[in-house]
Formats: structure tokens, sequence, C-alpha cells
């Protein structure tokens, strides 16, 4: 049975055969057929944020030229009818394809290497995951570029999305939402798997990260928000496909049953979108005051709270509808209420920063410029929280204000800051801290000039998704402002694909751990080899690194010829187990072919569905029946380890 | 390039020291030490929530309605889709036989009751199809003609998975030499079986039984 041992120290010479060993056995393969075979989270997390931030970067063109279009009374740009698809894939974009992914990306990114594991616990669910996203993201940009872009509107309220949408166009829409879905939640329940059963011996729950803390609770959030939008994207693709009626009043259907499970998932997501942000402004805070985040209990108990909240706002987003007064008071007071729990960790943060010694660099600039931006939407939420003020403002420049506000503030800060600082574990080079520097400073102002006059012109009356207006309004010169706003937007953007492309070639060499961080991710090479850790950490503190004197106490014993993990207990994290990991293989790529092969037919049939149940079940069989050619090592002779053939000596 | 290392506060390399041996430790199988648990656990949660949703929208579109079923809609038969609950209910027998051969390695065992299993699967495939009939109703006629198929699908889609993870299970077990992971597959598949037979229970008094209460 294992055991604690009295630390003994490891010989260069062991530890330089294990790392050959593990190189081999846990190396990806060459080429393009290698690439489609990719299970390594490194590699697919990787992916799932460079592919967001292309898409970030299309839908901020979308927003580019949805801000010229409306830089000055009747203009010309465009016409309503794409203007309607343009705003509908931005907000589409943004939400589905940039916000999710790239923080659920992180996540499968950072999460093993934070919790002192090799790889998350289903690799090749998490790979296909990644491809059903880029799929999602196709269909979606597919149907755009043939002016087949939805135009209902990111929420896609029905009799709109209905009756007064013939075509395809909403069809494309609902068929990307369960794609992404479908992608989330597998990236979910692999994050809740990894983060219950492989965190390194040692890691409590109150020594886990806290970055850890907020995907584990996103994670969960995902699980219940998610399928809610998927089955009633199902139930909008069915009203127009084969003639239900679930949204059709005329039949018994009901359109604000949409809007009740569109917001049970919509709210949610905007928490699930910048909880993972308040993650990063702790590690970031953590590290560039030198100190541990203060009040770290309360700091978790803070972000549980906001999930379980999170699930009764949704109704706010409906105070137009006709909601009975009793209903319209709860979600007022629910509404209000969730600025506890944040302001909790505000204070934390503050708290911290005042004990500690702040180093102004880029990433803790971005923190700062994450408390001005997302304090402001904060405020602006309370204050539509309130029913009355709600109704004066809703679907006006107030609303895209305030959301922008939060967004931005709240996830786009903290993200870029998060970029910022785990850039060198993502690419071995720091970015440079001047050009950073840039790049915060003009989106600090860009993002102010473009969202800020907005709140005016919400109080002007200016109605949101109006592609013109006329100059009798008075609402051209904060237009202009806003415009003008979005072109220093544009610019500190592209000063930081500069930093990155220039750093990623040149910038500095920076070693495992430039900052002098805490947590285990800076334990390994930057960028880090395929298995992670040569040797599983044990942890001994909440800040395993700042609290090593010289020593770094690890597991041995584990096995180098096979993908290998340590299974360890959910409360203490008591090693309990181990876990082979499955190599390489082709099927998780060709499954998301299979989904691909039924959700798009479907836009056009019923009988794609047909098609698609066998192609995904087709797809399922070969992902998981024995394979004759697996490249599974076999087993070392005396092995302890259990997956081989079970003789009938053995099973006695 | 402007330098960012405050080189005072990089920490020094550590040496390694061996502080726990793990080479005893084992693999399991069974239970929440498998990671294969945790998924299925996972896929119950969210498929457990998609029904959730279905009776949630069914109940919300019954306030649309004086009657339940609307006008015209006769009430959905009993005879059938209680024939498939009970043969929904008989096959936790089985597979609950067979996780148990599983748990002791007992491979004859497992494949003896895997094939009762699957074959049973395919009687509440039939019932299930027999089940839409029942309903007295197509999905277009009215709202409550579309959320009674649309639940009654969800779940029929769980039914359909069920019977294909089976095969797959009993595939390996029939003509491949299973391993150790094999038989957790079979306890996981067995509490799988039971999630989706005791979530059918609450959407058959919802959909057969409420109706005749309104």
């Amino acid at each position: 049975m294992s055991a604690a041992l009295a630390p003994i120290p490891l010989e260069t010479e062991t530890i330089t055969r294990e790392r050959d060993a593990l190189q081999r056995t846990w190396a990806s393969e060459p080429g393009l057929l290698g690439w489609l075979r990719e299970v390594n989270h490194v590699s697919i997390g990787k992916r799932y944020v460079i592919t967001a931030f292309v898409f970030l970067l299309l839908g901020g063109l979308e927003a580019g030229v949805m801000r010229l279009q409306l830089s000055r009374p009747e203009n010309r740009i465009l016409n309503p009818d794409s203007y309607n698809q343009f705003f509908t894939v931005h907000g589409s974009t943004m939400m589905f394809l940039f916000a999710v992914p790239v923080m659920l990306g992180m996540g499968i990114w950072l999460v093993p290497m934070m919790i002192g594991t090799r790889n998350v616990s289903f690799p090749r669910l998490n790979a296909f995951g990644y491809y059903t996203y880029l799929f999602g993201g196709i269909v979606l940009y597919g149907a755009f570029l043939f002016n087949t872009g939805p135009d209902a509107g990111w929420f896609a309220y029905p009799p709109l999305s209905t009756a007064f949408t013939p075509g395809k166009r909403t069809d494309f829409w609902a068929q990307m939402i369960t794609f992404t879905e479908i992608a989330a939640l597998a990236a979910s329940i692999t994050l809740i798997a990894t983060i219950f059963k492989q965190r390194a011996p040692g890691m409590t729950l109150n020594r886990i990260p806290l970055f850890v803390w907020s995907i584990l609770v996103i994670s969960f959030m995902v699980l219940f928000a998610m399928p809610t939008v998927a089955v009633a994207s199902i139930f909008l693709a069915l009203d127009r496909l084969i003639s239900t009626h679930f949204f059709n009043a005329a039949e018994g259907g009901d359109p604000l049953l949409w809007q009740h499970m569109f917001w049970f998932f919509g709210h949610p997501e905007v928490y699930i979108i910048f909880i993972p942000g308040l993650g990063f402004v702790s590690h970031i805070v953590a590290t560039f005051t030198r100190r541990p985040v203060f009040g770290y209990p309360m700091m978790v108990l803070s972000l549980v709270a906001t999930a379980f909240m999170g699930f009764a706002l949704w109704v706010h987003h409906m105070f137009a509808t006709p909601l009975p007064q009793l209903g319209q008071s709860f979600f007022t007071a629910a509404s209000t209420v969730i600025a506890i729990p944040t302001g909790v960790q505000i204070f934390c943060w503050i708290a911290t920063i005042a004990a500690g010694r702040p180093r102004y660099a880029t990433p803790f600039l971005f923190v700062l410029g994450f408390f001005i931006v997302f304090t402001i939407g904060g405020l602006t939420g309370v204050m539509v929280a309130s029913v009355p003020f709600d109704l004066q403002v809703h679907d006006t420049y107030f609303v895209v204000a305030h959301f922008h506000y939060v967004l931005i503030g709240g996830a786009l800060f903290p993200l870029l800051g998060a970029i910022y600082y785990w850039f060198p574990k993502f690419s071995g080079r720091l970015m440079s801290e001047t050009l950073g520097k840039w790049h915060f400073w003009l989106l600090l102002i860009g993002v102010n000039v473009t969202f800020f006059p907005m709140h005016l012109l919400g109080y002007m009356g200016m109605p949101r998704r109006v592609y013109t207006y006329l100059p009798e309004t008075g609402w051209g010169p904060l237009n202009s402002l806003a415009s003008a706003g979005a072109g220093i937007i544009v610019v500190a953007m592209l000063i930081f694909a500069w930093n990155v492309f220039s750093s990623w070639r040149n910038g500095d060499v920076a070693g495992p751990n430039p900052w002098g961080a805490d947590t285990l991710e800076w334990a390994t090479e930057s960028p880090p080899a395929p298995y992670n850790f040569a040797h599983i950490p044990v942890v001994q503190s909440p800040a395993p690194l700042w609290e090593a004197s010289g020593t770094m106490p690890v597991v041995t014993g584990m096995r180098t010829d096979v993908r290998e993990v340590l299974i360890s207990s959910v409360m203490d994290a008591h090693p309990c187990g181990k876990h082979e990991h499955p190599g390489p293989s082709i099927w998780p790529f060709l499954t998301s072919v299979c989904v691909a092969l039924y959700f798009v037919p479907v836009i056009f049939t019923p009988w794609g569905a047909v098609l698609g149940t066998v192609a995904v079940l087709a797809g399922a069989a070969g992902w998981g029946l024995p394979h004759a050619t697996s490249s599974k090592p076999l087993p070392a002779p005396g092995s302890m380890y259990k997956d081989e053939p079970l003789t009938p000596e053995a099973a006695r | 390039m402007t330098p960012v290392m405050d080189t005072e506060l990089v920490p020094p390399p550590q040496r390694l020291v061996s502080a726990f041996d793990a080479s005893g430790i084992e693999e399991k199988y069974f239970g929440t030490d498998s990671v294969s648990w945790w998924g299925t656990v996972g896929f119950m949660v969210i498929e457990g929530f998609t029904l959730i949703l279905c009776m949630g929208a069914y109940f919300y579109l019954r306030k649309n309605e004086l009657g339940w079923p609307p006008e015209r809609t006769p009430l959905p038969d009993l005879v059938v889709p209680t024939i498939s609950l009970a043969t929904l209910l008989l096959k936790l027998v089985p597979i609950s036989m067979a996780a148990r051969k599983a748990r002791r390695w007992d491979g004859d065992g497992v494949r003896r009751w895997l094939a009762i299993t699957l074959a049973w699967n395919l009687v509440n495939l039939g019932m299930r199809i027999a089940e839409f009939g029942a309903l007295r109703v197509r999905w277009d006629t009215n709202a409550y003609g579309s959320i009674v198929w649309a639940t009654l699908f969800d779940h029929a889609y769980l039914i359909l998975f069920d019977l294909f993870e089976t095969a797959g299970i009993a595939l390996v077990f029939f003509r491949h030499q299973e391993t150790h992971r094999d038989f957790g597959a079979v306890d996981d598949d067995a509490m799988y079986t039971w999630f989706l037979v005791l979530a059918f229970i609450p959407v058959y008094v919802m959909l057969y039984w409420f109706p005749r209460w309104t």
C-alpha cells in the first residue's frame, strides 16, 4: 500500500530518466492526423482560447461596422436587413463563440497544471467538445457569409423568430446554439471530474486555487444553464421545422415560455462568463501584491453564492412583460442582493492590495481597469434591477451601455490581464510591458468613450437595434463620440495583437516562474512539457511555491510507460487510486463530424434527425469499441495495473 | 522590451524530494473513485434536467388552456404506457444482476445477465414506439401535443442510447477479452439504467394521470 515517506531527495539521474520516458508516453503526434488525434489538455485548451479570440476578432469587426453605420444620422453603409444580421451575429458570437468558450478554454488549459495533474479526466470528450464548438462557429459564419445570418437578435424572441422570419436564418442560429452547448457541457463534465478527482495529494478543499474554484462553480452552472437553452432552441427549431406549437399562442403555446427558458440560461450565462474573470483577478492580485488573497473562505463562499443567486434573477430581463407584481418585487430584490457577494470579493481584493506592495505590471493594470469598468456596470445593474427604472430604459441604449460595461469590465479586462499574466506559460516568453501599457490605457479610454455616451443616448430615448436615426433626434453627436471610442478600441486591440505576435517570436525568455507566483502551474516548465509534471507535487499549503523552502515534495511510484494519473479523494485530496488515460484518437473528431451530420441536415429536413441519429451512434461505436490497432502500450510485466485481459486465474 | 521580471521575487530552483510513494496504489473501477462514475453522473444530471425542463414547460403551457387536454383532444391511453412502465421497471432486475456479477468479476454471469438486459431493452424500445400512438394526439395538433411528444421523445432517446451502450458493453464481453475496466462499465450502465427508469415515473404520472385529474 502507498505510504507517506520521510522526504527522500530524488537523484538527478532518476529524474532525467523518468522525464525521457514520460516524454515518449505523452508526446503529441506529428502532422495533420496527429493534430486531429490530439487529446492533451494544453493543446486543446490553447485551441479553445485561440479559436475564441478569432471569434472575438470577427465579433469586434461586426461591432466596428455597426459603429460606422451609427456614427452619423441616415448613414447607408448597412441596409436594415444587413444590420439585423450584423447585430444578431455580433451578440451570438460574443456570448456563445467567444465569452463562454474562452473561459472554459482557459480552465481546460490551466486547471490540470494548477491542481498538479497531467491531463483532464476525459481527454477524448474534451477534444470532442472543441471540435463541436468549432463546427458550431463554422455553421454560423458559413450561413452569415451566404447572407443567411440570423437576424432576430441574439435572444431570438418568438414570434419574431418564428412567424416573422421565414427562410433558414433562425434555424442556423438554433443549431449553432446546440453545437456550442454540447461543447460547453462536455467541457464542464470534464472539468468537474478533474477538479474533484485529480487534485495533487494534500490539495484539500481549502487549498484549491481561487481560479480553480471559479471554474468548478461555473462548470456546475453550465450543467443547469446550457440544457435550458438547448431545449429551448430545439423547441424553436421544431416550431419552425415540423410545425409544433410551443411558442404559438394561437394553438395554446406561449412566446413567454421562450423568454423564461432563454433567460433562465441567459442570466446565469453572464455569471458563467465573469466568475472565471474573478478567479483571474484573485491570482493577479495575489502575485502582484505578493500576498495571499485576504479572506479566502469568504471569496469561495461568494463565488458559490453568486452561482446560486445567478439562477434566481432571470425574470429581471422580462420586467416589460406582464408579470405578477409579487414576482417583480422578488426579482428586484434578488437582483439587488447579488451585488453583495461581488462586493465582498472586491473588498477582499482591496484589503489584499492595501496590505501589500503592488507592482504595477500590465496584468495588474488590467485588474485596476476591471475595478473601474465593472463597478460602473454593476452600479447601473442595480439601477435596472428596479422595475420602474427598468421600464423607462428597457430596450434603449442605456441597457446596451450597462451590459457592455459588465461584460467588458467583468470578463474582458480580467481575461486580457490573464493573457499577459499566463502568456509566459503559454509561449515560454514574456509580453512587452511597454506595448501592454499602451494597450491597457487605450482600451480603458476607448471603452469609456464608446459606452459611457450610450447611457445618455438611452436617457434620450434611443432604442437599441435601429439601423439608423434622423438628425432631428439629436443623437448624432453622442453616436459620433461612441464611434470614435470604438476606433480607439480597435487601435488598442491591434497593439495587443502585435504584442502577442512579436512576443511569441522575440519576447524575453520567461523561465518557469517569471512573476514569482505561488500556484503549481508555475512549477512546470514554460511552456509545460506534455505531461506537465515529471513528478506529481504534494501540496502542503495554499501557496505551495511561496512556502516551499528550497525543496518540493513530490509523489513517486507513478508509471511512466502509460498515461497514468493519480486519483484523489474529493474533500481531502488523499490519493485513493490511479487511472490510465486514453491516448490520441481520431474518434473525437469523427464523432463531432457525426454530430454535425445531425444538426446541419435537420436545418432543412426532419429526416436529418434519422440520418443524424445513425451517424452519431456510428461515431459513438467507433469511439467506444475496442480497436485492434490501439496504440496503448502493453502493461509492464508484473504490473499492478489492471486494464489488461482478465484471465480466470486473475479473476479469482 | 521592458524587463518585467523582478529577479528578487523569482524563487530559486527547488530540489525534488519524494514524500509519497504511489507504487502500491491500484486503479479503482467502481463507485466514486472511478472517474467514469463521475462522467456517468454528469450525463445523468444533464439528461435529468432536460426532462425537468420539459415537465416545467408542460405545466407552464397547461395554464393557457381551460381544460387539459385542450378541447377536442382525447385523453391519452393508459394501458400501453402502464405496460411500458412495467417493462422498464422489470429491466432493473437483469441489469442489477449484471452489475452484481461485475462487482464479483464474474464474466460468465455478466454475459448471461447482459444478454437478458439487451433483449429486454428491445422490448422497452418497442413499447416506447407503441406509447407514441397511445398519446392519441399529433405533435402539430396543438401545444399540448407538442409538449407531450417532446417529453416522451426526450426519454425515448435515453432508452435508445442505453440500449446502444448496453449493446456496446455486451459486444466487448462476448467478442473480446474483457478488462477490469469493462466490469466497471457494467456497473456504471446499471446506475444509468436505474436513473432512466426512475426518471420515467414522474414523466408517466404527468403524461397519463395528470390530465385525468384536471
